[in-house]
């Protein structure tokens, strides 16, 4: 066996490059279907504020081309006269005909079913869409606000979740395990049912128009997260930890120094998911800020959603605008997760 | 002797120690409200004036004497049972692939998680649009290939499809966790398996499957949990409709709650769905001895 | 086991506390003229806040938004006794926002706008303002009757109107010159002007990708790609019997018995079934969507005739980018009679604010003839004052030269009433079971009209019932 092990090491080689060209494959047709509904966001934040809904669909904005006449705008057609094709200004209509014009010479008219033509158009891409967007209302004061929550509801949930998860994970005590499922308990009750009553605690103690309601309570550990880093530490070994006891170590060094270092990957995860979490939140602003200086950025979007006039190109291009500093966030904290790997790498 | 139990006692109360932040969160943010929101299904509660107590009446009258509660349940649950599965399957699935070490990891994983960073309106607005039948996206991809497209959110058989087509795209969500998980796996694992001669196949039910049982097991958990309160892109999208086709049972609650303002039947709503929620989570905890996998398990 | 007992404790005092603060305080503000409770206000400290709530309906685009703070700023300066804050919030999350509001103590002091729904949906929550309107002799003649009378909810008077946004037949007269069809009336009262004789011009408009109108025995009706009209889509159909001889409540005067089967309902859902799926002149369900998408009918160049409100002025840029267009009278019913379907938006007062005096100020501020203006403005309806609705049509002729405004002048005397948004018990419930109902119909899963209004009716009678054990 042993002398002929070169053999399938190769065909194993073999096989994991197989492995990852099939892989390869399978991930870019999920990533192209995934990509289309973004790229379509992109396309139509680049639209005027009526090609959103042109048909068929256009991926690159296209618009009519007009040209002025006597001081008018007129559209421009290819339309056949004569069984020629021409490129003329529709100057008037006079019912289902209309009357074409050729713009570089405003003498020639002619007279031929609109229905016949074509309008021509060509490419535009309203770039304006995102400083009209942008001026629409004060984000940068949203923004503010947005970032303090963001900031201060990580640490709150990174600090209490790390926390609360240890000792679900580690620790024996009675009634630990009814603890914990009353924990996971709190969130199965459909939120808006509580929205009233913890509406009018958070009134009672003067936090309504404030950030308080938004970021106070992640510092009291949450179910989704600390039933995630609970599953993280307890697949970890427990080994380390009885030998650091040993050593005399208490049960805050082995959190700091076992623990910790070993779920970087799973603590990134919580931080990421909190980051966005409170980055995108519309739902509590919405109940617990008043005031247009506490507004968030999810708040301000609202705006373009009105029950009328939904102005969807500037919906795209703000949201956009709001995705670009959670995806570089997220492009970059990627290496944290990588050397997460590393270290837990060497300790096996 | 006694000093084992005073050891067993210190652990006890260190396990309170480190749990006390939400004990004490839950004292004072949480449990107050859930009660409050108990003792409401008890009343008639318009919001605008004080409750009356009814005693059981909300509850009888949800089992009793409400189509739209059955229907709503069923429609959930039908979601729940295609949704959470191709979640689970696909995002484990993105993630392992992605594990492979392949070219670009960084890049490939941004593109999948992208559409979890979407703020919501725009999510729901978007796929609006590419759901329409004539000038969406999709029935236009699908005329490409000589489908003509349904309806879509209009068409009260492929309303539910969508919205289920429209949950995977938030697949980058799981998938991010099962990458913690992959990635918290030892690779010196692989190696010893190699040695022994086991194939990828092996390596991946007798090595990884078991390793990321505890992550896969987080997420059909919270995938239930969720999933049971599905609100939001149906509420912008749909709002129900049509003929009822996606009426979640937690947009029927919201509008109870809000719309028709039985905030103390929407209570009683949200109680009944509280208990199946956690029967739904008590089975899957009952079963996870059977399958789920504990490195640092206590073991006797 | 002390410390269980203390956990369970301290759990149940909270919740007592909780509940005794959220059930506190629910006695609404009392809406006397008198001059106690203002100076009672002016005892606190500051100038009192009076923050008014936009989001029952238009008013949350950035542009309003922006007015609104002009608005403000202005008032503001020029007050010191009061100040004003407008809080916004989208249309779809205000039920909630102003309930939580409600529940919380925290009632805003003004609502504005709100149309008929919105004031329906919380019936009994806004101030009676007749003893204001008597103790300031405030004159309300220049108001439109019509608009006043739909801010009376029995024998209060609930709120001051803004502007009123009647309804007309809109449509696309490239279409019309295309078919070679006279363009429908623009006086209202023409005796030839019916729905019968809507049909009919709606069925030569409806084509069908060879060409052929809805007349023709080759017609394909899977193939449509023109329809004549687009009925009343974004309308509820609540509002549709009244057209054929019955009303929107849809009945007993009681509101005790449904009367939801009856005869005129019956001929609505009818009609409405038949011009889907008998002439083919309306598009279904599915083929709305597909005409729409995030347009409307008449912007997406399918759709020949609409009957809508004229707050569709948001998209008139857009229409008259693409199209002629134009609005004609309302067509009689069956039974002769003339019903413009009107929405309206006005200012409310919460019947639990804390300052209904200092409300009661700024509303009339609000109304003034050049804030009211700028409001309507942006709202785009046609203001309340009869004054400034001359004003209204000469801008809006200047505007769109090739529209007849004078249209929607003429409609509002032949309002509905009562108003399609009226309130009826069990509101939300019952809308939305009339919703279902004509939904059915729309998408084809259920033609049997008798049998759909018989389940409505049914079901409709239950509200009512759990309504009045209630009440």
């Amino acid at each position: 066996m042993r002398t002929s092990a070169t053999k399938p090491q190769r065909s194993k080689k073999r096989a994991e490059r197989l492995e990852k060209i099939i892989g390869l494959v399978i991930l870019t047709i999920g990533a192209v279907a995934i990509s289309i509904p973004l790229l379509w966001m992109i396309s139509s934040s680049l639209k005027g504020k009526n090609a959103v809904n042109a048909f068929p669909p256009q991926w690159i904005p296209r618009e009519p081309v007009k040209v002025e006449l006597d001081g008018r705008a007129c559209y421009l057609y290819d339309i056949p006269i004569d069984g020629e094709m021409r490129r003329l200004a529709l100057y008037r209509k006079n019912g289902p005909t209309g009357i074409f014009v050729d713009p570089e010479n405003p003498e020639e008219q002619y007279e031929a079913p609109v229905l016949d033509g074509k309008r021509v158009t060509r490419i535009k891409f309203h770039w304006e869409n995102f400083g009209l967007a942008l001026k629409a209302a004060p984000f940068a004061r949203y923004a503010l606000n947005t970032l303090l929550i963001v900031v201060f509801g990580t640490i709150g949930t990174l600090l209490s979740c790390t926390l609360v998860a240890y000792g679900f994970a580690r620790f024996r005590a009675p009634g630990m395990n009814w603890l914990f499922l009353l924990l996971l308990a709190t969130v199965m009750l459909p939120p808006q049912v509580t929205l009233i009553p913890t509406f009018i605690l958070f009134t009672r103690i003067h936090w309504y128009d404030t950030l308080y309601p938004l970021i106070i309570p992640t510092f009291f550990a949450n179910a989704w997260d600390v039933f995630l880093l609970r599953q993280f530490f307890m697949s970890l070994p427990r080994e380390l930890d009885e030998a650091a006891i040993i050593d005399g170590c208490s049960y805050w060094c082995i959190l700091w120094k076992i623990i910790v270092p070993q779920s970087f990957p799973a603590l990134a995860t919580v931080a990421i998911f909190t980051m966005l979490y409170a980055w995108n939140d519309f739902y509590e602003p919405l109940i617990y800020l008043q005031s247009p200086e506490h507004w968030t950025l999810a708040l301000g979007l609202q705006g373009f959603n009105a029950l009328y006039a939904k102005q969807g190109h500037l919906l795209m291009a703000a949201s956009l605008m709001m995705v670009v500093p959670p995806v570089l966030i997220f492009f970059f904290a990627q290496r944290l997760f990588i050397q997460g790997v590393v270290v837990s790498g060497i300790k096996g | 002797m006694f000093k084992s139990i005073s050891l067993r006692r210190r652990e006890s109360l260190w396990g309170y120690f480190f749990i006390s932040p939400w004990v004490i969160g839950f004292i004072i943010f949480t449990a107050g409200p859930m009660l409050a929101s108990l003792v409401l299904s008890l009343t008639h509660y318009d919001i605008a004036s004080s409750p009356i107590f009814v005693g059981f009446d909300n509850y009888v009258k949800l089992f009793t004497g409400d189509p739209k509660f059955w229907h709503a349940l069923r429609v959930t649950m039908t979601y729940a049972f295609i949704a959470i599965p191709l979640n689970l399957i696909f995002g484990f699935l993105v993630a392992y692939l992605l594990n492979l070490r392949v070219p670009g990891v960084a890049f490939w994983r941004t593109i999948y998680y992208l559409p979890s960073v979407m703020p919501g309106v725009a999510t729901a607005l978007l796929w609006g649009l590419l759901f329409n039948p004539r000038i969406g996206v999709i029935n236009w991809l699908l005329s490409l290939v000589g489908i003509k497209g349904p309806g879509w959110l209009a068409s009260p058989q492929w309303a539910l499809p969508a919205l289920i087509l429209m949950s995977l795209w938030g697949v980058g969500g799981g998938m991010i966790i099962y990458l913690a998980g992959l990635q918290g796996i030892p690779t010196s694992l692989y190696e010893a398996a190699q040695i022994d001669g086991a194939n990828r196949w092996q390596q991946l039910t007798r090595i990884t499957l078991p390793l990321m049982s505890p992550v896969i097991f987080y997420n059909l958990v919270t995938g239930i949990i969720g999933t049971f309160q599905y609100f939001t892109d149906a509420y912008v999208l749909t709002g129900g409709g049509p003929v009822d086709a996606t009426l979640f049972y937690n947009l029927y609650l919201y509008k109870q709650a809000f719309t028709y303002r039985n905030m103390g039947y929407a209570s009683a709503l949200a109680w009944v769905l509280f208990v199946i929620v956690l029967v739904f989570t008590l089975l899957v905890f009952k079963s996870s001895d059977l399958w789920v996998y504990y490195e640092g398990e206590m073991r006797g | 086991m002390k410390s269980r007992l203390w956990f369970v404790v301290s759990i149940l005092l909270i919740t007592v506390m909780i509940f005794a603060a959220g059930c506190g305080n629910k006695a609404p503000a009392t809406p006397q003229g008198g001059e106690e409770s203002s100076s009672g206000g002016a005892a606190e400290s500051g100038p009192v806040k009076i923050t008014i709530f936009v989001g029952f309906g238009t008013g949350t685009e950035p542009e309003q938004i922006e007015l609104h703070n002009q608005i403000a700023d202005e008032f503001n300066a020029s007050h010191d006794d009061i100040q004003i804050e407008f809080i916004t919030v989208p249309y779809e999350e205000h039920t909630t926002k102003f309930s939580t509001m409600l529940a919380g103590d925290m009632a805003p002091d003004i609502v504005m706008p709100i149309g008929v729904m919105g004031v329906a949906e919380f019936q009994d929550e806004w101030l009676d303002l007749t003893p204001y309107v008597e103790r300031d002799n405030y004159d309300m003649s220049d108001f439109y009757g019509p608009a006043l009378e739909l801010q009376h909810v029995g024998d209060k008077l609930i709120g001051l109107p803004l502007g009123v946004y009647p309804s007309a037949v809109y449509y696309n007269e490239d279409m019309f010159d295309a078919a070679g069809i006279p363009y429908p009336p623009h006086k209202f009262g023409d005796p030839d002007w019916t729905y019968d004789k809507l049909v009919e011009i709606a069925q030569k408009l409806t084509l069908d990708a060879n060409g052929n109108d809805a007349t023709s025995p080759d017609f394909d009706a899977e193939n449509i790609v023109q329809w004549g009209w687009d009925g009343w889509d974004w309308i509820p159909f609540r509002m549709v019997p009244s057209k054929f001889g019955g009303d929107s409540i849809g009945m007993s005067d009681d509101y005790r018995t449904a009367e939801m089967n009856s005869q005129p309902w019956i001929d609505a859902l009818q009609f409405v079934s038949d011009s889907v799926w008998k002439w083919h002149i309306r598009p279904s369900a599915e083929a709305i969507d597909a005409v729409l998408g995030d347009m409307d009918a008449l912007e997406s160049g399918m759709v020949a005739m609409w009957e809508i409100h004229s707050w569709m002025s948001y998209n008139y840029d857009t229409w008259s980018e693409a199209f002629n267009w134009n609005v004609a009278a309302i067509p009689a019913g069956p039974d002769g009679s003339i019903v413009d379907e009107t929405n309206i938006d006005g200012l409310v007062i919460p019947s639990h604010s804390k300052h209904p005096d200092q409300a009661w100020e700024v509303v009339k501020w609000l109304m003034q003839p050049d804030v009211m203006k700028r409001l309507t403005d942006s709202y785009g309806c046609i203001p309340a004052r009869q004054s400034l609705a001359k004003d209204w049509l000469s801008e809006m002729s200047e505007a769109y030269p090739n529209v007849d405004f004078q249209v929607f002048l003429d409609g509002i005397e032949y309002m509905d009433n009562p108003n399609y948004e009226a309130w009826i018990p069990n509101y939300g419930q019952v809308f939305d079971a009339t919703e279902h109902a004509m939904e059915l119909v729309l998408t084809g899963e259920n033609t049997d009209v008798k049998a759909i209004l018989d389940a409505l009716n049914e079901e409709v009678q239950g509200y009512l019932d759990e309504y009045w054990a209630e009440h």
